[in-house]
């Protein structure tokens, strides 16, 4: 369980550097100091967690269920801004609410990258029994301070293409969709057992892979047609 | 809007503000702040206070920030203990406002910025005291110092402090100041005045301060006595002739020691000192405190008016809201009541004849048949002679058993105790066993009397409703086992805990005890009516219920159940900490008695081969022959070898290889001690004194050390010995122990005490030296100068004031040079100014302070540590010189008190038995300190009234030294024994009575550890801490961890706060040229916390403790019967973990007093490389004390276990107070079992005793058994076969078993069980033949004697069906049998043990985890890396 968390947090710090692949150097500079402070203005919450309470969280079906919607909603956000500027990109974006949505969708940083932040902060925390808290927190704040920048800069360097980087960001939320509903069913199986089905969990999976499937195969028509 | 219009509106604002300033700054409120005021002294100032627009508030040192905002600060400098931080924050406050202090004990606190006028005014009027210049003080505060113009009140000129002796409210006008009277003559004609004069009533006086002594005045007055409430006592002795009125009783609200002028007042008058307690708090908070009282609180109240030999400190006096809503003191009503019921029965045991006198003695008992207990002494002869003597003084004892042994007999069959597993027993008991019946009805009313409902209900809640499934009888009555002779009834203490937490009997209980204890008590309050409680030999369990540690209330058990019945509590002298827990949690008069007698061992013979191989390799060695010197050397291995030596000290045994000079002298040293070990003889029997041989070996064991030591150090001194001479014991007990001997015995067989010139001639020193010697310790005298200091203040002038401290100097004759002495401490960094006003407080004559004047004058304004010195010369002196002082002092002292400890020896029996009786008939048992006669000869005579040590003082000055001492000799020890290098941490066992006879010295070996040492203020008190720089200390700051005995930690609270505060300084060291393993272990903690999932943020704050106890306030682990019950554990981690839970709550400060908090104990131990335990009586050994291996060796198992890895083990042993030193375990292990199991002298000894002698051998293997459980490399098999060869095989020819059998025979049931179970659980690995033989013997004994039925006999299953095994089968069968009769229906052997549940995080899986999530995080990242990558060939792929 703890292993399909970490990767979802990989894959998520990964999609959020990705996105800022797409805008411009003060979109990226303030997005930025706002991850920085706020990694070094969260330690007080920080040092409240503890190992224990980690796993017991992991080990909570329901808690994860409730995760996996913030999840959901958030890879689903990151999904509609991949179509979004995909349309925007073959230019076929007239109505002007769908623009106004794909601005906020563009602009919206994301959630779940706070909690990367935060898991990250508490992580390194725990590695470093002794040192003050504060100090910790703000040189992790420093860090981020330069990694968020300089690995958008690599992103952009190693994938100049937009049409590319839109692709990559649909598939890696795709995947994060996928280990969100692996971390929720996992976490309940692990409890009942294997000698049961989840039915509703199964449900909600297919119809996800249908939704998914649907969407895909809507946009490769559409870019097609474009085409 | 207009520009005139904004202008007036300026003018408007600016006229308003400046109306606001104005009222503010001249008619508004005057805020005057209190620090450290007494809240009687703040309760008269603030009756005093009729201004509304004065307002008086009390500031605590932790609210100092806020000083600033009063417009003045009166500050009682006296007994002020504030940080450096609190001094700067009152120094700087002192800038802004108005500051007075008064009284400043410490010269650093004296802190005043108002002029000298104000001042000198001001002080007067507090110093004059009384509601009058209270006000007048007030209102001169707010009208010429908050210089307010309105609603001044009226200042009227000083007036003069009223020197009335006696005061009294006026019963007509009770809310007038109180009446003073200063002849009794006048206070008689008071008392008939107003109808409270009686010629036949008892006369009560009543002195102290601390409370407010109307109600409990007019209680006592209601229930038929004459009180005298006494402003001075002093001088009311002395003007007053007080011995004419014939008191009955002195009641002292006491705060710190009256003086020695009072033990003498009380033992010519024969009367009782009773101590009410005030508790500054409100009474519901006091009640739901958990530690009572501590600190110099603690000191002042309790500590110290237990050296004037007070008895019962019982709170009467607590805070509660007035209608102001301030707090005020007030005597709470059912306290007084019962306080006043108890002070009556205590003088109507002076009235009441003694042939009408019911008295009930507790005895404490084993389960089963084993016999009575009590430290020291044999119990049923002792309790025997006792009803003898009882009934030789008139009391009504009838149907006395003809001797003492049928007496024994009688009690096994009507006083018994039985576990609950021995259902058939108790079945039998209820029916033939006599118990006094207790109906629900009776219980229920008697209850009602006694225990809170709340109270009650938690009895119910743990025991069920009455009566309970123990000692009921068929007609559901409750069974109150006891053995009533006429007036007399005997009782056994029942279990104090029963079922599952069947350990906790003895040692504590954390809920409600059974309702057979609570039955018991309250059967001898209500239905026996007991005129007195004796508790019978040391020690019982009352003092160990919860829940508080001293000053106890009504929701306390002790308290509830002994009620107000005078109590009395024969103790050892041996166990003064354990004594000072029943004398505060058991409302007891400590009534001593003494150790057994000691003697030599007398194992010098079986090591004479090895002493002559040793003399022969010492021959070589100084010839030089490498050829001879290995050949001694080897003949040496041999000897040791074949005696076992090389075990013990852990050497080899290859006869190849020879050994080193260093394991030479070690073997010769490890003899050499053998030899002189003091040994105890059988046990004391009350009244009977020691035969004349044990007298002389005695009186020997007590003068021979000191001498001997006194003189080597004087060689030492002089150059004739060599430093480290007593390192080389051979040569040392040649040349300075047998001298010394030879010595006693010449000085025994004179008549006369030893002249000046033949302490000189002993010594080597002129008559002159004599006498500087005696100045020189003279001048080290420790003096509790703030006990004299609250003395003092004590008998002040008036009510409410405790700010003069001045009393006439001739009052204080006795004190002068010790406050001369005080003076040139306290002079030092004084102002001229500052000297004079000391000076004045402190009572010098007007004389004095003319010449102080004149010199400072003299001087310029010069140095007033020089003008101290010219009025009261002092000379200083080197540290060589103050040793060499103490050496001739200790010898003199020794040499001329030789014939008197033979004296007080023989007399102490007798002295006992009257004591007890004196105390019987309402009389006063003088004080005295604890120890055993050899560490403490000053405790001789017995038959006194055991008190300890102010806390607040040490470590002593002494103690420091030596607790240095062993501190470096641990680490010495440590780096031989480890490749030199230095341990890194070192875990601490801290018990009461070492603590209290040391003074401190294990706390300063904790500190010393961590390189921090004591910063003592004027008056000696340890109050701050300093770090000893690093260069200074010279290696590594060193951790610890301390595992504090409930005893020490209801004594000295504030000590443990003091190692907390010590650890935290050390861990934050910089700087330190060496490295900083305190900060080390700090982070380590904090590492091992997280790992065990605790948060960050509490890890931190829990990795700074190091200071840990029983949870739940218990006083023991918990893990005893845990141990000894073999069949409840199988493997040692278990019972590590019960050890870790059950004692790992912190007691490093206030806040988290008694916290549990989970894996803290663990954390703090990690990295421990050794655990160090003291030892400082003569009567006790790792072997022969249970606790030992309890605590020492629980602590020892949990490090091995959180650790991985056994620590080394030492014992700091202070019973030779001239020669303190470090011993490993392993090797006192050895020393005592041949002294002791395997000495035929001492086995001999033991025999010429009773049953309770032989239990000791029962005690020795059960012992043997805890420490191969908790330390198995400290056990090795051939002592089991040592044990099965002396006591099963009968090798010396002893006629063991017949011994047993006639004295004892459940001993040796339980030593064959417990060696049966050490076999059983692979710990002695026994030969076929030798388990036949045990299970054979064992059999024989429950079939012929029937079951003991202890636990190991009667309670542990599987050991039970090993032994049936072994034995044959005719013998086995009917074994079985005999005991399913007294177990009947048996007991499922389920879990007993007591760990508490604890959830568990897997460290090791989250290591795992850590590791794995480390291989996807970077599997995944480089899956991420490739695929962009991948994406980006491609796309230069497709641009190709």
């Amino acid at each position: 369980m703890q292993t399909v968390v970490l990767v979802l947090m990989i894959l998520t710090a990964f999609n959020f550097l990705l996105k800022q692949t797409f805008h411009r150097w003060y979109y990226i500079l303030a997005v930025t100091l706002l991850m920085s402070l706020f990694t070094g203005l969260m330690w007080p919450a920080a040092i409240e967690q503890s190992k224990s309470q980690i796993a017991t969280w992991l080990e909570n079906s329901t808690l994860m269920l409730d995760t996996s919607i913030l999840l959901t909603i958030e890879v689903f956000v990151q999904m509609g801004f991949c179509l979004l500027a995909a349309q925007q990109l073959t230019g076929g974006m007239e109505k002007k609410s769908v623009r106004w949505i794909y601005r906020v969708l563009w602009l919206f940083p994301g959630i779940l990258i706070f909690a990367v932040l935060f898991s990250l902060l508490v992580g390194i925390i725990f590695l470093f029994p002794g040192v003050s808290f504060a100090a910790i927190a703000w040189s992790l704040a420093a860090t981020i301070l330069v990694v968020i920048p300089l690995g958008t800069w690599l992103l952009g360097w190693l994938l100049p293409e937009q049409e590319i980087r839109l692709e990559l960001l649909f598939l890696t939320n795709a995947l994060v969709a996928v280990l969100g509903i692996v971390a929720t069913v996992n976490g309940r199986t692990a409890v009942e057992g294997f000698s049961e089905v989840n039915w509703p969990a199964l449900a909600a999976m297919l119809g996800l892979l249908f939704v998914g499937g649907t969407a895909g195969l809507l946009f490769r028509k559409h870019t097609k047609n474009i085409q | 809007m207009n520009k005139k219009t904004i202008i007036a509106l300026i003018i408007a604002s600016a006229v308003i503000i400046a109306g606001i300033l104005f009222w503010k700054t001249k008619c508004g409120i005057t805020k005057v702040a209190f620090v450290n005021y007494q809240i009687t002294t703040l309760g008269e100032i603030s009756k005093a206070n009729h201004n509304r627009h004065i307002k008086l508030a009390e500031v605590s040192p932790d609210q100092f920030a806020k000083l600033k905002k009063y417009d003045m600060v009166l500050v009682n400098g006296m007994g002020l203990r504030i940080t450096a931080e609190q001094r700067e924050q009152l120094e700087n406050a002192a800038d802004k406002v108005p500051m007075l202090t008064t009284a400043a004990t410490n010269p650093d606190n004296y802190i005043v910025s108002v002029d000298s006028l104000s001042a000198d005014t001001l002080t007067q009027y507090l110093s004059n005291g009384g509601r009058k210049n209270f006000r007048s003080m007030l209102n001169y505060i707010r009208r010429y110092i908050d210089r307010k113009i309105l609603f001044n009140g009226s200042i009227d000129p000083v007036a003069a402090a009223s020197h009335d002796l006696i005061y009294h409210i006026d019963p007509k006008n009770p809310d007038d100041e109180e009446l003073g009277f200063n002849s009794i003559e006048e206070y008689h004609q008071f008392l008939k005045n107003n109808g409270l004069y009686n010629e036949e009533y008892p006369r009560i006086i009543l002195t102290g301060q601390m409370g407010e002594p109307t109600y409990l005045i007019e209680q006592l007055e209601k229930t038929g006595n004459m009180v005298y409430p006494v402003r001075n006592m002093k001088m009311f002795l002395i003007a007053m002739q007080a011995e004419d009125i014939k008191p009955s009783a002195i009641i002292n609200m006491a705060h710190g020691r009256m003086g020695d002028y009072i033990t003498q007042f009380l033992e010519d008058q024969n009367i009782p000192l009773f101590t009410t307690l005030y508790v500054p708090q409100l009474t519901k908070d006091w009640e739901n405190d958990k530690t009572g009282m501590s600190g110099g609180f603690l000191s002042q109240s309790v500590v110290t008016p237990e050296i004037d030999g007070a008895i019962r400190p019982y709170v009467v006096f607590a805070h509660r809201h007035n209608e102001e809503g301030l707090q005020e003191v007030y005597a709470i009503p059912e306290r007084v009541k019962t306080f006043v019921q108890t002070v009556n029965n205590y003088i109507s045991l002076k009235h009441k004849p003694n042939s009408e006198k019911r008295v009930v003695i507790f005895y404490y008992k084993g389960a089963g048949q084993n016999a009575l207990t009590a430290s020291g002494m044999q119990v049923i002869p002792s309790l025997y002679n006792l009803l003898l003597r009882l009934k030789s003084e008139g009391y009504k004892v009838d149907n006395l058993p003809v001797s003492a042994d049928e007496l024994g007999k009688q009690i096994q069959r009507q006083g018994a105790v039985l576990g609950t597993y021995a259902k058939g027993k108790l079945e039998e008991f209820m029916k033939n066993g006599g118990p006094a019946l207790v109906s629900k009805e009776e219980y229920e009313k008697w209850i009602k009397t006694s225990i809170r409902p709340e109270k009650y209900k938690e009895l119910i809640d743990v025991n069920g409703e009455f009566p309970g499934d123990y000692m009921v009888s068929a007609d559901g009555r409750l069974g109150v086992a006891r053995l009533q002779f006429g007036n007399v009834v005997l009782m056994p203490q029942p279990m104090a805990g029963i079922g599952e937490n069947s350990f906790k009997i003895v040692h504590g209980t954390q809920t409600a005890p059974p309702h057979t204890y609570v039955a018991a008590y309250l059967w001898a309050q209500h239905a026996f009516h007991a005129d007195a409680m004796i508790h019978f030999g040391t020690h019982g369990s009352l003092e160990f219920t919860p829940s508080k540690q001293v000053a106890l209330c009504d929701n306390d058990w002790a308290d509830r159940l002994v009620g107000a019945t005078p109590h009395f509590y024969l103790y050892t002298i041996s166990n003064v900490g354990e004594a000072l827990t029943a004398k505060r949690r058991s409302y007891a008069g400590i009534q001593s008695y003494l150790t057994p007698p000691f003697m030599e061992s007398d194992v010098r013979g079986q090591y004479r081969e090895l002493s002559e191989a040793v003399k022969t390799y010492y021959h070589a060695l100084e010839n030089g022959n490498a050829d001879k010197l290995k050949q001694a050397a080897l003949e040496v291995k041999k000897h040791a070898i074949k005696l076992g030596i090389h075990r013990a000290l852990e050497l080899d045994s290859n006869m190849n290889v020879a050994y080193t000079e260093d394991d030479i002298v070690r073997i010769d040293n490890f003899a050499e001690e053998l030899a002189n070990e003091k040994i105890t003889g059988k046990l004391y029997t009350l009244g009977v004194p020691y035969d004349s041989k044990e007298i002389t070996a005695s009186v020997y064991a007590m003068s021979i050390d000191p001498i001997a030591y006194s003189l080597l150090a004087l060689d030492k001194q002089r150059g004739k010995a060599s430093a480290d001479m007593e390192k080389h014991k051979s040569l040392f007990t040649t040349r300075y122990l047998n001298p010394a001997k030879q010595l006693v015995t010449k000085l025994l067989s004179q008549n006369s005490m030893p002249s000046d010139e033949q302490v000189c001639q002993i010594a080597g020193i002129t008559l002159e030296e004599l006498e500087k010697a005696r100045e020189i310790t003279e001048s080290q005298q420790p003096m509790d100068m703030m006990s004299m200091m609250m003395s003092m203040a004590q008998e002040v002038p008036n009510s409410g004031s405790m700010h003069a401290g001045e009393s006439s100097s001739s009052e204080n004759s006795n004190n002068s040079s010790k406050m001369k002495k005080m003076m040139q401490r306290m002079g030092k960094n004084m102002s001229p100014e500052q000297a004079m006003k000391m000076a004045k407080m402190m009572g010098a004559s007007p004389e004095a302070l003319k010449k102080m004047e004149a010199a400072m004058k003299k001087k310029n304004g010069g140095d007033s540590q020089q003008v101290a010195m010219h009025n009261f010369p002092e000379s200083e002196y080197t540290q060589e010189e103050i040793a060499w002082g103490l050496s001739v002092t200790e010898m003199e002292r020794t040499v001329k008190n030789v014939a008197r400890y033979r004296q007080l020896l023989q007399e102490s029996p007798e002295n006992e038995l009257k004591s007890l009786i004196n105390a019987l008939n309402g009389g006063y048992t003088a004080p005295s300190p604890g120890g055993d006669p050899i560490v403490n000869p000053n405790t001789l005579p017995t038959g006194r009234n055991l008190f300890g040590v102010n806390a607040e003082n040490t470590p002593s000055e002494s103690a420091w030294e030596k607790g240095k001492m062993l501190a470096e000799q641990t680490i010495t020890t440590y780096r031989k024994r480890h490749n030199d290098s230095i341990p890194r941490k070192v875990s601490y066992t801290l018990w009461s009575g070492e603590f209290v006879e040391t003074e401190g010295a294990t706390i300063a070996q904790v500190l010393y550890m961590l390189g921090v040492e004591p910063v003592r203020d004027a008056f000696g008190r340890v109050t701050d801490l300093r770090l000893i720089p690093s260069k200074e200390l010279g290696r590594p700051r060193i951790d610890v961890v301390v595992q504090t005995s409930g005893q020490l930690r209801d004594i000295a609270a504030s000590r443990l706060f003091l190692i907390n505060r010590a650890v935290n300084m050390a861990a934050d060291a910089e700087g330190d040229q060496y490295e900083n393993f305190v900060a080390k272990g700090v982070v380590e903690s904090e590492k091992t916390l997280i790992n065990k999932g605790v948060s960050p943020k509490e890890a931190r704050s829990m990795s700074h403790y190091r200071v840990f106890g029983g949870t739940n306030g218990s006083y023991g682990t918990g893990i005893q019967n845990m141990v000894q019950s073999g069949d409840r554990w199988e493997k040692e981690q278990e019972i590590a973990e019960a050890y870790l839970n059950n004692m790992g709550a912190y007691y490093g400060d206030e806040e988290g007093w008694e916290s549990m908090r989970e894996y803290a104990f663990e954390a703090a131990l990690t990295n421990t490389d050794a655990v160090v335990q003291p030892r400082q009586s003569n009567t006790w050994g790792a072997l022969s004390l249970d606790h030992v291996y309890e605590f020492m060796g629980g602590m020892d198992l949990a490090v091995r276990n959180v650790t991985g890895k056994d620590p080394d083990a030492y014992l700091s042993d202070y019973r030779n107070r001239n020669n303190a030193r470090m011993q490993e375990v392993k090797e006192a292990i050895h020393v005592e079992s041949r002294t002791t199991l395997f000495n035929k002298k001492y086995i001999a000894e033991k025999m010429k005793g009773d049953a309770s002698d032989a239990e000791i051998f029962s005690e020795l293997v059960e012992n043997t058994y805890g420490w191969n459980v908790m330390k198995p490399e400290a056990v090795d098999n051939e002592m089991w076969n040592d044990i099965y060869n002396v006591y099963v095989k009968d090798d010396y020819q002893m006629g063991m078993r017949d011994y047993f059998e006639r004295k004892n025979p459940a001993a040796l049931q339980e030593m064959t069980a417990v060696m049966m179970e050490s076999a059983r659980k692979g710990m002695w690995k026994a030969s076929d033949q030798q388990l036949r033989d045990v299970a054979q013997l064992h059999t024989e004994l429950v079939n012929k004697y029937d079951p003991a039925c202890s636990g190991a006999v009667c309670d542990n299953a599987k050991l039970r069906q090993f032994i049936a095994q072994h034995a044959n089968q005719q013998t086995a069968q009917e074994y079985n049998k005999k005991i399913d009769n007294i177990r009947e229906a048996t007991t499922q052997a389920d879990k007993k043990g007591m760990v508490m549940k604890k959830e568990t995080l897997n460290e090791t899986s989250s290591k795992k985890h850590l590791v794995n999530n480390m291989l996807v995080t970077i599997g995944v990242l480089a899956a991420v890396v490739i695929l962009v990558v991948l994406v980006r060939r491609r796309r230069k792929n497709q641009e190709e």
